[in-house]
């Protein structure tokens, strides 16, 4: 799929199959041959491409997190890309994102009617 | 019929959403100051946000996706962070001062100060934003904002002056006592509170999750250009009450109370019931919206999930962002900073960040990649780059004007 | 290398600021800013007083909600505080400036007074006492505003 990483790929929203917003396209992880294997996505990945000072503290904040590596979505899973990148996968098989379950854990679950 | 009636539902939910507490802070203040000499900021500045509204619907129905979300991509995370963290600080100051304007409102109505207000009317702020169902909330309050419609009567009981009234209108410009600096620093302040940058993403990330298709632009385009001229001439309505009542006997306005007064001498307790109810209305529908704004935009960003339609549980962290820009507007509020000089601050700084909201728009709206041939046309892309030029004079010269008037002085 | 770089920077530009508020705020006021504040302070008593007058007289009237008009002269009390707060930051270094301040200063005491008045009034007061009183204050509120159109 002949794509230009920069213009395509790159901060692009990911919906998995029903529309769910996954995350954005932060980085993207390429083989050897310059081929894009996995998105990648995530606190980690996001520090990393944003860079700096900045970019650092964000990563850190993630590990803390337990956010070990950056969330990985291989490129298998892509169905197709428009204005989003639209995944043919839903969201729950993916690896989950650790803010937010940390957030829903610790804050929002505990206040009522946050919902099931 | 269902549909007619569905549209003017939506125009009016418009109408009595576009005023929030910067219309009627800058409205009164430069009104009794200036008579009606502002007149043509304000519908200079309602056209703009007409001409920016659209695109951003525009954007939104053909894409699917929010006009903040297209952002990143177009201008790469680094830009897009700065411009988040602008958007995002600019927003929480409107929020506090929204909900400084709530609490004003209460005060007026009770003996209890406002500050002791401002904990409550946040606390109920969140509550509507956790659960209950928006549509309800929105057509709701943006129906009760209709009441400000008793300032644009009552005017006429008040023996208006009208060919002062006129002079005024027709000739911009300082009257005896004040500079052109203060006549352009009033007009930047009006100009900024009718190009809310709050609007257009909650415009556009309402419209994605009401899932708008091509189809809605029709009743969208009918929401922004007949909902937010009429919008504007509520706010009208304070700054002709001001300039009737205030401007003849040199005086300012510098309180909530000396704004809403003329409706009491107008139509008496009646009046001051409609009015209440509409600033009421008015700034908790825009507190509501800035809250929201402020989660849409971080979320939008950083492309986790959002909205009000979305259960709490499977939005953590939109919903932590939007509590968490609550307190801090509940923050700034418990500065005791006045709400109406935290207004006139606010004003300042969002004409600072119009930039910053407006420029993506207008690229983003000329994308192909997002729009096929829906872009811009000649018009479109005309009226863009004007408005452009203009928000782009105005935050060049808000702060230079605000430190040599002293704020207005 | 840069962050140090950027530090650099950012500590000169607070240095910077720092001592230039320092400088300004410490510099002894001239003719120019007396009167500035002197208006200023006018004009907030001005706007404090009459909106006092105004809110009693439509109370008199029933044309707002007693809370309302306890609300708006708790606001005017305020500004007439704080215009008389600001007259007395700075001492007036001249006599025009000088004889300015005795002019104004007795006037902030009769606008407090006649807000004071006033707040009585909505409290114990009928409609005539109120109306009475509001009238009362014309002459404090003309002077201020001749005041402010002299000196402005």
């Amino acid at each position: 799929m002949a794509l230009l990483i920069g213009f395509d790929l790159l901060d692009r929203q990911i919906l998995d199959r029903d529309g769910f917003p996954v995350g954005k396209v932060d980085d993207v992880e390429l083989d050897d041959e310059l081929r894009v294997v996995a998105l990648l996505t995530g606190q980690r990945a996001f520090g990393r491409r944003i860079g700096g000072v900045l970019g650092r503290w964000i990563g850190a904040a993630a590990a803390r997190l337990a956010e070990k590596e950056p969330r990985r979505i291989p490129y298998d899973a892509v169905d197709h890309v428009d204005a989003a990148v639209h995944l043919s996968v839903r969201a729950e098989l993916l690896p989950p994102p650790a803010l937010e379950a940390w957030l829903d854990q610790h804050l929002i679950r505990r206040i009522p009617g946050a919902g099931e | 019929m269902k549909k007619f009636l569905g549209i003017t539902l939506g125009i009016l939910t418009a109408v009595g959403g576009f005023v929030d507490i910067g219309d009627i802070v800058s409205g009164s203040q430069s009104g009794a100051r200036f008579g009606i000499a502002h007149v043509w900021v304000i519908v200079v500045g309602v056209v703009g946000i007409c001409v920016y509204a659209e695109m951003a619907g525009r954007v939104t129905a053909i894409s699917g996706r929010p006009v903040f979300d297209l952002v990143r991509e177009r201008l790469g995370p680094r830009v897009a962070l700065v411009n988040l963290l602008g958007s995002y600080a600019i927003t929480v100051f409107t929020l506090g001062a929204e909900l400084g304007g709530v609490a004003l409102a209460l005060q007026l109505l009770s003996s209890a100060p406002y500050l002791t207000w401002v904990p409550l009317v946040a606390l109920l702020l969140w509550l509507a934003l956790w659960r209950v169902r928006f549509e309800t909330l929105e057509r709701i309050f943006g129906l009760a904002g209709l009441a400000l419609v008793v300032l644009v009567v009552g005017v006429f009981w008040l023996g208006p002056d009208v060919g002062a009234l006129r002079h005024q209108a027709l000739h911009p410009g300082p009257v005896p006592g004040e500079t052109w600096a203060t006549y352009w620093f009033f007009a930047i302040a009006l100009f900024a509170s009718a190009m809310t940058p709050y609007e257009v993403f909650f415009f556009s990330s309402g419209g994605v999750e009401e899932k708008w298709t091509p189809r809605d632009l029709v009743v969208a385009r009918a929401n922004v250009f007949l909902g937010f001229p009429l919008g504007g001439l509520l706010a009208f309505g304070f700054m002709v009450n001001a300039a009737v009542v205030y401007h003849p006997i040199g005086m300012r306005v510098d309180t909530l109370g000396q704004a809403v007064l003329p409706a009491g001498m107008a139509l008496g307790e009646l009046g001051i019931a409609l009015i209440i109810l509409g600033v009421f209305a008015a700034t908790f529908g825009a507190a509501m919206e800035t809250g929201l704004s402020a989660g849409y935009t971080v979320a939008q960003f950083f492309g986790w999930s959002w909205g009000k339609l979305r259960r709490p549980r499977s939005a953590a962290r939109f919903h932590t962002t939007v509590l968490v820009s609550l307190l801090i507007g509940v923050a700034a509020l418990l500065t005791t900073i006045d709400p109406i000089q935290l207004t006139e601050y606010m004003l300042i700084f969002s004409a600072v960040a119009l930039p910053l909201t407006y420029i993506p728009i207008l690229v983003v709206a000329n994308d192909r990649h997002y729009l096929g041939d829906r872009v811009n046309g000649r018009l479109a892309n005309l009226m863009g780059v004007i408005y452009l030029v203009i928000v782009v004079a105005a935050a060049v010269a808000a702060i230079p004007l605000m430190v040599f008037t002293r704020v207005g002085g | 290398m840069r962050a140090r770089a950027w530090g650099a920077v950012a500590a000169a530009v607070v240095a910077v600021v720092w001592g230039g508020v320092g400088y300004l705020s410490t510099r002894p006021t001239d003719f120019h800013s007396y009167r500035v504040a002197a208006v200023g302070s006018a004009q907030s008593a001005y706007t404090g007083l009459v909106s006092g007058q105004q809110a009693s007289r439509a109370l008199a009237a029933s044309r707002i909600p007693p809370p309302m008009a306890t609300a708006m002269l708790g606001d005017s009390r305020s500004a007439i505080a704080g215009a008389q707060k600001r007259l007395a930051r700075d001492a007036p270094p001249d006599e025009r400036t000088t004889a300015m301040r005795d002019e104004l200063a007795p006037l902030l005491l009769q606008a407090d007074a006649a807000i004071s008045g006033l707040e009585d009034a909505v409290a114990h007061g009928g409609a005539v006492e109120l109306r009475a009183r509001a009238d009362a204050a014309d002459p404090v509120a003309d002077h201020l505003r001749r005041f402010v159109e002299e000196h402005g």
